[in-house]
């Protein structure tokens, strides 16, 4: 059949035009062009507020919430923010203000263990003093550990230290907690407004939270000898005032925004929502009635923030941590996550993981790395990887990426 | 009138090339009735659109569960071989240049937009049956045949690196190579002896498992998608 030889050239044609060209990246580009990023929020923010003094020299941390100098899938970025600003091509986040108020105040230690310490053992908690407030006018992350969204002292201020209260050593370390609403008019007073391209984000509230279920016992009690005993009422009581707190909280943030973020000429701002505390190794630590007010305090101050944004949805992108953040507990494996209720750090060898790096994790038989959690309530890298993979694909979706 | 004898005295076709096919198409003039008759070879050359009809698997971990994809309609000239075999039964082999589909997110990741592009060739083998007599001015057909689906020159994108390797190097669409089944409806409009029109529609079922290396780990995750393209065509043919 001499005329399939017509078939031929269209064959070879077709073969040819298959083995042309291999994979390339394509655009990698963001749609948006952002000039910086400029964060503000707590410790799930921060870039190293407090690597100085007792952090950096005794601990070598770099002073994320993390674990600290690792590579990640070889990334060496730890921090959400430093994963995002990696991905738009940015100048790595740094903190806009760093030190310590480290307290000299020495402790007994016979109170934290009257076995092993006569009574009199006087020592410092932290052996290293305070670290001077400095300001740095080149970066603009202003986000620090311990930090509440309008109240001056979250977990880790110094002014929550009392030496004779072991529950409260911790404190000694004396962190800034600079609260997010001081935070955003420290930018707007360095800097005066915000770019066109200034790309902001807001994450806060874990640390209101935090300190509400602190007082929690003491209000009960207060409220149960009001009312002549009855804990069960003093319980509720106190719950109830608790998610009251939240549900203001959620209401400043949103207002923080709106006015000194929005107000002052910021055009993108992300704000993420509080994720779920119950679903962490802090959490899963606490009673199921503890839980369950946990979960109640983190979706109100989540309804709170987003009845607040609603009006700035132009401007405002929202992103449900929280719903994501519980997706994850159920489903470790689709994220990659190796175990979503252990600590990935040592809790013998480091109380925050502020202090945590290579050589203070637990030792464990699986992958350590891939743990969702380095401290009772601070991801891993590879947990605020997966939080930057969720920032991106909300970004994309709302076209910002 | 069946015009086999007149086919049968012509000289067996030389392979030759396109231009000179239409340059002696355009100085024929029309002679005696030449319809699909046994032994008649035919060139067509149109235009194909396919347009997938995704059903995506999830991207495999560590990803956003539920992250799919959608492909997207791509067009491209074909050129199109057929062989008569008897009045009925013929044998068509498609080919033509690459299409280029955009791949977008999906599920749980719809919106994000663009996640690359894809490009592939799909040789397809199809044997016909047509129906009505050679001689009448149109005539319906169906077909059925293999189509080998090879995807090449994929293109990343800053979405698909943000959402997998946030920060890191930029993540490759790997190649596929598919081999799935084609069916075929049709109709072939005579417009005189040699010039016709053709149109038809092919339905393929084809899978493809999508490589996601998130470079420089090599993760290597993989997306599995059926594709199942519906492909329209319209094409100018030749008969000799």
């Amino acid at each position: 059949m001499n005329q399939f030889r017509v078939l031929a050239p269209v064959l070879a044609v077709a073969a040819l035009l298959a083995g042309c060209g291999g994979a390339t990246p394509g655009e990698q580009s963001p749609r948006v062009t952002f000039g910086k990023i400029v964060s503000f929020g707590d410790s799930l923010s921060d870039v190293g507020t407090y690597d100085v003094g007792v952090v950096s020299n005794s601990y070598r941390s770099t002073g994320r919430f993390s674990i600290n100098g690792i590579k990640t899938d070889t990334l060496s970025y730890v921090n959400w923010t430093e994963f995002l600003a990696g991905q738009l091509k940015l100048t790595a986040p740094c903190a806009a203000e760093t030190g310590l108020q480290t307290s000299t105040t020495k402790v007994d230690l016979h109170l934290q263990n009257p076995d092993l310490y006569p009574e009199g053992t006087m020592n410092l908690v932290f052996p290293v003093g305070p670290v001077a407030v400095t300001e740095h006018t080149s970066c603009t992350n202003y986000a620090q550990g311990g930090a509440r969204v309008t109240e001056l002292y979250g977990p880790g201020n110094v002014a929550l230290f009392n030496p004779l209260v072991v529950s409260t050593w911790s404190n000694a370390l004396g962190m800034l907690t600079k609260p997010v609403t001081a935070q955003m008019d420290a930018h707007v007073a360095a800097h005066g407004n915000f770019a066109a391209d200034d790309l902001v984000t807001v994450m806060a509230g874990g640390n209101d939270a935090i300190i509400q279920l602190a007082q929690l016992p003491a209000r009960i009690q207060a409220y149960a000898v009001a009312n002549g005993g009855d804990v069960a009422a003093a319980t509720a009581q106190a719950s109830a005032d608790a998610v009251a707190a939240l549900a203001t909280a959620g209401t400043q943030l949103a207002t923080a925004v709106h006015e000194r973020v929005i107000g002052h000429g910021a055009q993108r701002v992300l704000v993420l929502n509080l994720p779920d505390l119950s679903k962490t190794p802090f959490g899963y630590a606490q009673t199921a009635d503890t839980q369950a007010l946990i979960v109640s305090l983190v979706d109100t101050f989540n309804a709170a923030l987003k009845t607040g944004l609603a009006a700035d949805a132009a401007q405002v992108l929202l992103i449900d941590t929280a719903t994501v953040n519980r997706d994850q507990a159920l489903n470790p494996a689709a994220y990659g996550l190796s175990n979503v209720k252990a600590q990935a750090c040592d809790a013998a060898k480091v109380g925050s993981s502020l202090f945590c790096t290579a050589s203070t994790l637990i030792t464990a038989t699986d992958d350590v790395l891939h743990y969702e959690y380095a401290d009772g309530v601070h991801p891993t890298p590879f947990g605020y990887k997966l939080l930057a993979q969720l920032v991106a694909e909300q970004m994309s979706i709302k076209g910002w990426l | 009138m069946k015009p086999s004898s007149i086919l049968s005295v012509r000289a067996p076709l030389s392979p030759l090339t396109l231009p000179r096919l239409l340059v002696a198409a355009a100085a024929l003039v029309a002679g005696a009735a030449q319809a699909q008759v046994p032994g008649t070879m035919s060139i067509k050359l149109g235009v194909n659109t396919i347009t997938p009809h995704v059903s995506s698997g999830d991207l495999s971990a560590p990803a956003l569960p539920g992250s799919q994809i959608d492909v997207k309609s791509a067009s491209a000239p074909i050129i199109t071989a057929a062989y008569q075999f008897t009045d009925a039964v013929s044998m068509e082999v498609f080919a033509g240049l690459p299409y280029k589909h955009e791949v977008v997110g999906a599920g749980a990741i719809a919106g994000v937009g663009r996640l690359g592009s894809i490009q592939q060739v799909s040789p397809t083998i199809l044997m016909q049956y047509r129906l009505l007599n050679p001689t009448e001015r149109f005539r319906p057909y169906v077909g059925a045949g293999l189509t080998y689906a090879m995807f090449f020159g994929a293109e990343g994108s800053g979405t698909l690196t943000a959402l997998t390797n946030p920060g890191g190097s930029p993540t490759l669409i790997g190649d596929d190579k598919s081999l799935g089944f084609s069916a075929q409806l049709g109709g072939t409009l005579r417009l005189d002896n040699h010039w016709f029109l053709d149109l038809s529609l092919i339905k393929t079922w084809i899978d493809t498992t999508v490589p996601v290396e998130t470079a420089p780990v090599n993760h290597s995750q993989t997306i599995q998608a059926k594709l199942d393209p519906t492909s329209i065509n319209l094409s100018v043919g030749y008969r000799f």
